[in-house]
């Protein structure tokens, strides 16, 4: 019973839930829309630094601050799709890398609020101790938990429902789709907002979790692990990228004893599977 | 039922279409015909929303419309099939024509009337050619269109396959339809079109029965060579 | 004033070396190389390891090239070759490999910077009250020299033509004779190599780390999307462009936005002119 309940595990299932919401989110976006985006790691330090801000500087509480970062994430996804409605493939994907590295930049750089590099200190979800550090780890395990299941639920009924195939019309051929009447610039920019914000909200909690956050956070590697995570559990499916992200994080933790090397060792088994398996584990033949 | 009055598009400084009129009525078949370069496929795009023009107006039913992109012009009753049929694949063949429309029984219908009822559960990307340009049919039947019009219906078929999709076309006409036939292969298009139209260079040069426009001297001159 | 032009000028030559090899591959094989910056940082460090060792300054020049060279053709035979179809799974590719070698770089040649002994110390002045260090001179001099070798062997040699032969149309090139499969490796290869000129040419003056492989080829994609993807003078004008806002930038308004410039000017071109300056209409 202690094994399971220790800090670390709980640690670590936790970064796995936080993973798997950004897999999933961004899964719906790329894999599921067709539009790849590379700005989703960036929603995420979006999220955890408005909230981070609305909270340190403004002293509003948690529960406030949340959804205004859900709600920024929505905004800016929404915006950010409009604008790069007839941008697709590389040119989609180089103007959604542009746009979260000058993010990042402007982070960075304003370090009189941000703190820059240095990262900022985040109101924890309990400031009291007294619960005890298992508690609280379990308190927010369950809490992204609750976040993951209900996105998952959520993007089963999209799927299922009209909208769902529309979104499948699109994928697989965007001019087609809209010679049939279904509104493709409105569902993209819809996916966008969606997705960001979900993204926001997700980014925002670990924030609270962590206790610190850095510009780190909207990086490319960041995005690189959520591709990967998509990617090997099987972009496009609905399990998929939660299998690859809980997966990927309990391969990372398993590599740590490898000190310096397993990051590469982790990014050169992403790159065999996409080289020799690219639909990923549970992806069907294309 | 669909008008289209002086359309004029320029594409980097070469005119495509040079005040184009067009006129087609319920329950009409209108083949449209030119030599390659003609601007047909222009002329097609900016009907179904696809290019907006330089100028000119399109009505619908006598009402002026504006066709911001595909999906306006489907959404207003202007169905299109592509040249190369284009499938939702990753969709069934069910699937494909639900997308149009959320009426379960007229997609049931539709599917009837092209003869794809009994493949309504197969990989829309496991048809063969005159079964796609079928399902091209279907789905743009499923939008209820006022107008529909086909790109090049005839590429890639046999001499029998033809004659079966000249067939279907034909059927078209009693559900009211508007139908704008753009192709090159012109056997079927005399024989089921009430009228046709010939472009050349961006403009209309002729305009009338397939009888006037046979005979037309300047509709032999530019296909010149080409025996009917 | 005049040493931010000059430094521009300088910088924007680099640029434009750096980004020319990945704009090649563009045009070739519809595909932004994310890995670009990886072999510019391969060949810095080969570069410094092999003239410590004392093999000499051409020499060691050469070898450098050749090894981003093989890595070039290794990655485009092992790797691309069988997605090349799809550009969006080649491009994901590519960004894996980015990571998979600047993690390595990092175990093979340590955090540490290059340490690169070629440095030629001093400075020029080359107009009244406006000097420049030698090894800014030296390394914009040669960048400049390669950008226009480059672009004329693109222009007249054989090779060259059959790049842009194969950009165009493989099936009519095939027709001339040319193969297609393998003219695409060699390319490969030649844009890696480029990558890799750009990094011995450049290390003497900015520090390279095992990381930097991201930040060249950004600033290389944004250079190759402003000038137009598969044009070797879009490289020329829009690094030099870069170079020069950078540089101005730098001295009139804050030295901690310069790399801002690159993704401002990106995400302009993308959004109001996707092609650049010199590209095919979209």
């Amino acid at each position: 019973m202690e094994t399971v309940f220790n800090p670390y595990i709980l640690h670590v299932g936790i970064i796995g839930l936080y993973y798997a919401i950004l897999a999933s989110s961004w899964n719906v976006v790329a894999g599921m829309t067709g539009f790849a985006t590379y700005s989703h790691a960036a929603f995420a330090s979006l999220g955890a630094y408005v909230s981070a801000l609305i909270t340190l500087y403004f002293g509003l509480p948690i529960l406030i601050s949340l959804p205004l970062a859900f709600f920024c994430g929505a905004l800016f996804g929404g915006l950010l799709g409009k604008l790069s409605l007839r941008l697709n493939g590389t040119y989609l994907a180089l103007v959604t890398l542009a746009f979260s590295e000058l993010f990042r930049l402007f982070l960075t750089n304003e370090d009189q609020w941000t703190r820059g590099a240095l990262g900022l200190k985040v109101p924890l979800l309990w400031s009291d101790s007294e619960n005890g550090v298992v508690a609280q780890k379990i308190a927010a395990l369950m809490i992204f938990g609750v976040v993951l299941v209900s996105l998952m639920i959520f993007i089963r009924r999209v799927r299922r429902s009209r909208t769902g195939l529309h979104l499948r019309a699109i994928l697989s051929d965007e001019l087609a789709a809209a010679s049939l009447g279904v509104q493709t610039e409105k569902l993209r920019v819809w996916v966008f907002s969606a997705s960001s914000a979900v993204a926001s909200l997700a980014g925002a909690l670990y924030g609270h979790y962590l206790g610190l956050i850095s510009p780190e956070m909207g990086s490319l590697s960041q995005m690189f692990l959520i591709l990967a995570m998509t990617i090997l559990g099987g972009m496009g499916t609905w399990l998929g990228p939660v299998i690859g992200a809980l997966g990927l994080e309990i391969l990372s933790e398993g590599l740590r004893d490898f000190g310096q090397h397993h990051v590469f060792l982790y990014a050169l088994v992403v790159l065999l599977v996409f080289r020799w398996r690219p639909q990923g584990l549970l992806g069907g033949r294309r | 039922m669909i008008r289209c009055q002086q359309i004029r598009i320029s594409f980097g400084g070469l005119q495509v279409l040079k005040g184009v009129d067009l006129s087609v009525q319920e329950g009409e078949v209108l083949g449209l015909m030119g030599p390659n370069g003609a601007g047909k496929s222009t002329l097609f795009n900016v009907l179904t929303g696809v290019h907006s023009p330089d100028s000119g107006t399109i009505f619908l039913k006598d009402q002026v419309v504006r066709l911001r992109n595909p999906a306006t012009a489907a959404a207003l009753g202007i169905a299109r099939t592509f040249q190369t049929p284009r499938p939702l694949l990753g969709l069934s063949v069910f699937e494909n024509v639900a997308v149009a429309t959320a009426d379960h029984d007229l997609a049931i219908r539709c599917l009837q009337k092209v003869g794809l009822q009994n493949q309504r559960d197969r990989d829309s990307g496991a048809l063969n050619l005159m079964d796609r340009k079928r399902l091209e049919v279907a789905r743009a039947l499923a939008l209820r269109p006022k107008a529909l019009l086909l790109d090049e219906a005839m590429a890639g078929l046999t001499a029998v396959e033809m004659e079966e999709a000249t067939s279907l076309i034909c059927s078209l006409k009693e559900s009211g339809v508007a139908v704008v036939w753009v192709e090159h292969v012109m056997g079927p298009l005399f024989r089921t079109c009430d009228r046709i139209a010939v472009l050349d260079q961006g403009r209309i040069i002729c305009d009338g029965t397939p009888d006037v426009v046979s005979k037309n001297p300047e509709v032999l001159r530019v296909y010149l060579g080409e025996e009917f | 004033m005049g040493f931010s032009l000059l430094n521009g000028l300088v910088l924007g030559s680099i640029y434009a070396v750096s980004a020319m090899g990945l704009s090649l591959i563009a045009g070739l094989m519809r595909l932004v190389q994310f890995s670009h910056g990886e072999f510019f940082v391969l060949a810095s460090y080969c570069f410094a390891f092999l003239l410590r060792s004392g093999i000499g300054l051409i020499p060691s020049l050469l070898l450098s090239l050749l090894v981003s060279f093989i890595a070039g053709v290794l990655t485009e035979r092992l790797l691309l070759s069988r997605a090349e179809s799809d550009h969006n799974r080649s491009m994901m590719m590519t960004f894996i490999l980015s990571i998979v070698l600047s993690n390595a770089f990092l175990i093979f040649f340590g955090p540490y910077p290059v340490q690169s002994e070629a440095r030629i110390d001093g400075s020029i002045e080359i107009f009244p009250g406006i000097s420049m260090g030698s090894q800014r001179m030296v390394s914009g001099a040669i960048a400049m020299i390669s950008f226009l070798m480059f672009y004329l062997w693109v222009r007249f040699t054989r090779m060259g033509r059959a790049i842009r032969a194969v950009a165009q149309d493989p099936e009519v090139a095939l027709s001339f004779g040319i193969n297609p499969v393998r003219t695409r490796t060699l390319a490969f290869g030649i844009s890696t190599a480029l990558a890799g000129l750009a990094g011995v040419v450049l290390s003497p003056i900015f520090p390279v780390v095992p990381d930097s492989g991201a930040q060249v080829t950004l600033t290389a994609i944004s250079v190759m999307v402003i000038g137009g993807m598969g044009s070797i003078r879009g490289a020329a004008v829009a690094g030099l462009l870069l170079g020069l806002a950078e540089s101005l930038g730098s001295h009139y308004l804050s030295t901690r936005y310069a790399p801002a410039f690159g993704f401002l000017f990106l995400i302009l071109t993308l959004l109001f002119r996707p092609r650049g300056l010199y590209g095919n209409r979209v």
